[in-house]
């Protein structure tokens, strides 16, 4: 059995060799750090759904909303609460959500999904209130919260739903929401709760069964030579109504409004007259349908735009597994709205519409623009003032022609695995001056990627496991001021620290993590926060775009460690690097060893298999890495082996049969990292009798042939695709519950015609995900829209016909 | 019982032979008549669409292109009114000015909405009149004067556009008085509301949800009158150009408001269909929305008009429905009228709801019944039925939590009563001395009369359309001895449906008695009759309206009605 098993292994590794080249534009993380137990954390037994979080510095606390209660953490140790008050839905209540047909213990309880400061000591909280949306104030005196229990009518502002997603937003007193308005959910809106009301017009053309996910506000009056007005951003997904499609296509999108938008005065009255919305482009380096937006952060700027919004998009489709980050600049956003084509609906048929871009002349003033000074000089100094023509393009027509685009032209990121669910973005000034925008991002089972993008090359600087078993963060907030990090999830909430330097021991490794909120402190010889360092800049190292480690002093030699050798013993020499991209190198007495019927190299050191005297000498485990095209060596262990002087042990050297030998890969198990299953019948390959069976070899001989077939033909097959080069045509199905603990040392990867997954160990090149960058954007620049070759790929998406008709009228 | 001595076989053959006889044809024994009792009178404004008579003082208006009369019921003319032609275009708001809208030009302004809304306490009544022009927005006019205006809306707001902008696109609406919670202390606990039906209009503010509610009272500033206010419910659409709701009824009955009108089917075969559609008139949001496919057997799938009569004795929905043209909404003159049992139709459509209420829309053979209609992205539920009894008695007009607009995904189907191959296009009833008489106009400008006995024997509805003795007996003329022969071919059953038949001998006795009147009127000029009213209280007055230089006739039927 291992004889097979040792082929398809060896079919693997070719496999995933010509993958690796394909694969490596997804970034892996260079730092897997495990669940520690010290992460500061808070849940209470029997509450559920931390979801809601908002941040009051000014009163050194984190006010937390979960399912029924509302707490006060200490936003320096959210593990002290400082208070708690419970809303809990009525006995009454709860009976009549189930009339409804809603789950008593799920739906029917009090879900708080918003907290909104509204003055120093007040909060506006809602709920879900058993499908009954309340919302009521809350006060914070004397380290005291307190419901002052005027329930307020909540519909519009909160969602019906506990699990819906929605946003809302307060400036001064107005409460922005984007939620449905109805107990089905079927009714979406984008309200402005205020004395004067504004919401959207309930059409398709305005919203199409919208997941809305972000809201956030942009001073634009600041400064504007034009006399522009505050916006509110909105960002959502949505049916497409510009694709020509079979079924339902989701598209991403960004919409605002403006705030001192009053409504029309015959057209639109009480509804939105400044309602945009746009495409957002962030194309991934496969072909696949519109990724969704999952979260979105705004990077505020003191010049607003400067300001940039980070988007994660996770695939609409299982058939892609890839998950981005694209970032767009509020002035790219503010010119598509300002100056872009409109799309205007075109009826094809008797009754089908079609989308195209409008071509006529645009009415004056411009549609959707808020009251500016073009307005104001035609008399209108109130959006109640403009002209029903205005005002009727706009109801008619939201969308405009033009997608925004991301702000570097593609993804900052892109990843595979475990999907990214939210985003948070810290802006850090590093040594040399130069400020980084560093992104913290949840993933579906519970880790925070904390990354950078260097002028286009992606780096995931580590990433944190922060609950021990996997689950979605479903927020992210982050306090810079505190340079902490708080993630909730459904089963409590975590703090963590932006960054924790003290991981990196050496000063090569302080360097190569490339994180700018660390630097080698050389007077102290410590990798440490920048902040803290700032007096003694100079004694600092740091190197976040090149990763140049030559200012670093010389490290002390590795002392060798004794190790003793007993013949016919295997021997274990440990050796653990440092970064998940680096590569081992064994050097013995000058020679580099490699996986072979005596060596055995696996992520946790070295396996030395039956060892003879021969094998006494100095062992050294090196490190390979290779950052940012450059490669760094350094050693990692030195091990001297001397020779037992006990009673000889008798040879059992195995037959030099190249295929036993390489069924010895099937150890480069990761010791920390075990298999989620092991395919049955494979035999512990540890066993002395399976080493010295060799009758099993003619035994086998048949099958080795025909394995050794369908390993040419599997060959052929790849190198058939790969000069093809074409990346929809590969999609590794990944395990849904593989865990991102589980990749450090080598990806899983699902053999097409096996069944078990086997984990690889070759000599695959480790670099983190910058290397293809510009093949990707060869092919997927430019146009930024994807176009399917024809047959092949499109039967690989499920028989969906996918047109970007850009045609005009 | 008499039924049971009848063979079911015997029956069978009875109603495939009466299936069979030919459908009566008009064309051949057409009597013009010159009957002096026929009052006319002149009107300008053809086609005169509406008529609408007061019960309580019986004066008639009458609303036409560019017109709007105010009539005695001796048909003089008190008042009248000219609504057009006006300065407007389709596709510019109100109000117009010329430089803003290069399209406008002198508009007819056709009629598309005339009702009457009846005074409470110290509340005078008003009449509403709705017009083309304008975007379709609406007056309030005295029922005393109507030169008088009660309320005009001046500068409106795009919520206060109520018809079609477009001649050819229907509007149909409805007054209805609910309770009033909000503002109970000053309207006196009521609310008077509007239902209207319109189809879309491709020019002009488009959206205009198909069915919506308007306001008319009370209307206390802020709120404007027929304003379509968003707590009022309306009827959600997804897409507003694939929902293109042909209307051509609204009716009121028990407590529910009802919509008959026929559109594409965009659920199945994408077919034109007619449809009736229901909604609590306590409910204001909707929730209670059904409606479901009418099928009159022989390909009859449009409606052209309808009207609630008795059948039987039991409420009906007769409807006219002609042939489309092959898959195009435009009428045929292959057309007939269908009776719907409105408790057959109120069965099918709470089905519909329950089904979809705790069913998740399939019926017990997995097969789906009822679905949620108008793209909207809803689905049908399985909710719990608390008490093992149905959720739609605790809910009977929906509740937020129920799926809508819901949908039958099965027609009630009816066979048709008449068929013509003149275009068949108005449709009035009445019960007079327990038969159900039902005067149909067509295209010809002609008016039928369509008697049937009461009494029948009503097992089931096959019964109903066995005794086809109503279809031939009740169709009648002057030249009544033809039908007398359709009769002889009755008599051969006589001992089976004895006491249908002695009811019928008696009618035709009558009948035979009334031979020298007139009992199908050609009018003057060959023109479509729009509509036939028929004047409940007094079973005297029938008014025709038809397209062109209006004729009512007055009085003049009243002998042949009054059996």
């Amino acid at each position: 059995m291992s004889l097979l098993l040792a082929l398809s292994l060896i079919c693997g590794s070719m496999l995933h060799v010509s993958f690796s080249a394909l694969n490596n534009h997804y970034c892996v993380p260079r730092k897997t750090v495990l669940y520690q137990n010290e992460l500061k954390s808070f849940r209470e037994e029997g509450i559920f759904n931390y979801s809601t979080m908002l941040m009051r510095d000014d009163l050194g606390v984190l006010l937390l909303g979960a399912r029924e209660a509302i707490y006060a953490l200490d936003i320096d140790n959210i593990s002290v609460r400082k208070s708690v008050v419970y809303w809990r839905v009525t006995e009454e209540k709860q009976r009549e959500c189930t009339y409804k047909g809603k789950h008593a213990e799920v739906e029917c309880r009090n879900y708080i999904r918003t907290l909104h400061k509204m003055n120093d000591t007040t909060v506006y909280v809602c709920g879900t209130n058993a499908f009954s949306p309340t919302c009521d104030y809350l006060t914070f005196v004397n380290g005291q919260l307190r419901l002052e229990g005027k329930q307020e009518e909540g519909k519009g502002k909160c969602p019906f739903d506990p699990f819906q997603r929605y946003s809302s937003l307060m400036v001064g007193n107005d409460l922005y929401s984007a939620t449905s308005i109805n107990f089905l959910g079927s009714e979406p809106v984008v309200l402005r709760s205020s004395d004067l009301a504004l919401r959207t017009e309930f059409k398709s053309s305005w919203l199409s069964e919208p997941n809305f996910v972000y809201m956030d506000f942009v001073r634009e009056s600041l400064d504007s030579p034009d006399g522009d007005d505050d916006k509110v951003y909105l960002f959502f997904s949505e049916n497409a109504m510009e694709y020509d499609f079979y079924s339902k296509v989701a598209v991403p999108r960004v919409a605002r409004v403006c705030k001192g938008d009053m409504g029309g005065q015959r057209t639109l009255q009480r509804k939105w007259t400044s309602f945009l919305k746009a495409r957002l482009d962030c194309s991934l380096p496969e072909p696949s349908l519109p990724p969704i937006v999952q979260d979105v952060f705004l990077l505020k700027h003191k010049d607003w735009r400067k300001s940039v919004f980070y988007a994660v998009f996770t695939p609409q489709s299982s058939l892609s597994q890839a998950s981005a980050v694209c970032a767009y600049s509020a002035s790219a956003i503010q010119d598509i709205f300002n100056e872009g084509k409109f799309k205007t609906p075109v009826a094809v048929e008797t009754s089908h519409v079609k989308w195209v871009m409008y071509t006529g002349e645009v009415p004056v003033p411009r549609p959707g623009a808020c009251i500016n000074n073009v307005a104001r000089k035609m008399g209108m100094n109130r959006s109640l003032d403009l002209p029903d023509k205005t005002l009727q393009f706009i109801r008619d027509r939201p969308l405009m022609d033009e997608a925004v685009r991301p702000l570097t032209g593609g993804p900052l990121l892109v990843k595979r695995g475990a999907l990214l669910t939210r985003i948070v973005v810290d802006s850090v000034l590093a040594l040399d001056g130069q400020r980084h925008a560093v992104m913290f991002i949840g993933t579906e089972n519970g880790y925070i990627q904390k990354a950078v993008n260097y002028h286009g090359e992606m780096f995931i600087i580590e990433e944190i496991q922060l609950y021990e078993n996997p689950v979605p963060i479903s927020t992210l907030r982050i306090s810079s001021n505190k340079s902490q990090l708080y993630a909730g999830s459904e089963y409590g909430v975590v703090q963590m620290p932006l960054s924790n330097c003290s991981r990196y021991d050496t000063c090569v490794d302080c360097i190569l993590a490339r994180d700018p909120y660390c630097a080698w402190d050389v007077t102290i010889e410590q990798c440490d926060s920048v902040y803290s360092s700032s007096s003694s800049s100079k004694a600092a190292i740091q190197s976040l775009k090149e990763g140049d480690i030559s200012q670093c002093p010389q490290p002390d030699p590795v002392a060798a460690v004794d190790f003793t050798l007993v013949p016919g013993n295997n021997i274990q020499l440990p050796c653990q690097l440092h970064s998940n991209l680096a590569q081992v190198l064994w050097r013995f007495s000058d020679q580099t060893l490699h996986s072979n019927n005596k060596y055995y190299i696996y992520s946790g050191g070295l396996l030395i298999l039956s060892a003879s005297e021969s094998d006494a000498g100095v062992y050294t485990c090196g490190s390979v890495e290779q950052i940012n095209g450059r490669t760094y060596n350094r050693t990692v262990a030195v091990y001297h082996l001397q020779l037992y002087a006990g009673p000889e042990v008798r040879d059992s050297t195995t037959p030099s049969n190249e295929v036993i030998d390489s069924s010895d890969s099937n150890h480069s198990l990761n010791t920390t990292a075990p298999r989620p299953e092991t395919t049955p019948g494979v035999e512990d390959p540890l066993s002395p009798e399976n080493q010295s069976d060799t009758s099993r070899v003619t035994r086998l001989e048949v099958a080795v042939g025909l394995l050794s077939l369908l390993c040419l033909f599997l060959m052929g097959v790849i190198f058939f695709i790969w000069s093809q080069r074409r990346w929809g045509c590969f999609k590794l199905e990944q395990r849904s519950n593989e865990s991102e603990a589980k990749r450090q040392s080598a990806e899983y990867m699902h053999i097409q015609n096996r069944t078990s997954e086997i984990k690889l160990l070759g000599p695959e090149s480790r670099r983190a995900c910058s290397a293809n960058n510009n093949h990707s954007a060869v092919d997927f620049k430019g146009n930024g829209e994807h176009h399917f070759t024809p047959m092949a790929n499109i039967s690989s998406l499920d028989g969906l016909g996918y047109i970007n008709d850009e045609s005009e009228i | 019982m008499l039924a049971s001595s009848v063979s079911p076989s015997l029956l069978f053959l009875l109603l495939l032979f009466l299936l069979l006889l030919p459908p009566p044809s008009h064309s051949a024994d057409v009597m013009v008549t010159t009957d002096p009792v026929v009052q006319r009178v002149e009107l300008q404004g053809a086609p005169l669409s509406h008529l609408v008579v007061d019960p309580g003082t019986g004066l008639l208006y009458v609303g036409g292109v560019d017109h709007l009369y105010q009539l005695t019921s001796d048909l003089e003319v008190m008042s009248h009114v000219r609504t057009g032609p006006q300065l407007d275009s389709p596709d510019c708001l109100p109000p117009i000015v010329l430089q803003d809208c290069p399209s406008a030009t002198s508009t007819h302004n056709h009629n598309k909405l005339l009702l009457m809304e009846e005074g409470q306490g110290a509340e005078p009544g008003s009449l509403i009149v709705c017009g083309s022009l304008y975007q379709g927005i609406c007056d309030k006019r005295s029922l005393t004067n109507i030169s008088q205006l009660i309320y005009q809306t001046s500068n409106p707001v795009d919520t206060q556009y109520v018809a079609a902008n477009d001649p050819r696109v229907s509007t149909v609406a409805l007054v209805i008085t609910t309770e009033n919670k909000q503002e109970g202390a000053m309207s006196g606990g009521f609310m008077r509301l509007m239902l209207v039906g319109r189809g879309y209009t491709s020019r002009g503010p488009g959206d205009i949800p198909p069915i919506t509610t308007r306001r008319l009272f009370p209307v206390v500033p802020p709120r404007r009158a027929f304003s379509q206010e968003e707590e009022l419910g309306k009827l959600v659409v997804g897409s507003y150009s694939e929902y293109n709701n042909h209307f051509v009824k609204a009716i009121a009955y028990g407590n529910h408001a009802y919509f008959l009108f026929s559109r594409r089917d965009m659920w199945h075969k994408k077919e034109y269909r007619t449809y009736a559609s229901r909604l609590c008139i306590s409910d204001r949001s909707f929730y209670s929305y059904v409606e479901v496919p009418l099928l009159c057997r022989g390909g009859y799938n449009l409606a052209q008009a309808a009207s609630l009569g008795n059948h039987s004795g039991e409420p009906a929905l007769f409807v006219i429905m002609a042939a489309g043209q092959a898959s195009t909404p435009v009428a045929t003159g292959r057309s007939a009228l269908c009776v719907y049992g409105m408790a057959d139709l109120d069965a099918m459509l709470r089905r519909a709801q329950e089904v979809c209420y705790t069913e998740g829309g399939r019926g017990s053979s997995g097969t789906d019944e009822a679905y949620i209609e108008y793209a909207v992205s809803s689905k049908c539920l399985k909710l719990p039925k608390v008490n093992t009894q149905q959720v739609n008695t605790e809910y009977p007009c929906g509740g937020e939590h129920t799926p809508n607009p819901i949908a039958s995904a099965v027609p009630l189907q009816a066979t048709p009563t008449i068929t013509s191959t003149t275009q068949l296009t108005a449709v009035t009833t009445a019960a007079e001395a327990g038969h159900t008489i039902a005067f149909l106009g067509d295209r010809e400008g002609q008016l039928h009369k369509v008697t049937s006995c009461t009494r029948m024997y009503m097992y089931t509805r096959v019964h109903v359309h066995a005794c086809t003795c109503t279809r031939v007996y009740m169709y009648m003329r002057v030249h009544v001895h033809v039908h007398a022969c359709t009769c002889t071919r009755m008599y051969m059953y006589t001992h089976v449906h004895t006491e249908c038949m002695n009811t019928c001998r008696r009618f035709l006795c009558r009948h035979v008695r009334d031979r020298q009147t007139v009992n199908h009127v050609l009018l003057s000029e060959t023109r479509t009759v729009d509509g036939v009213f028929w004047r409940e209280d007094v079973p005297v007055n029938i008014y025709v309206s038809a397209t062109h230089s209006l004729t009512i006739g007055s009085g003049a039927l009243n002998r042949p009605i009054s059996v």
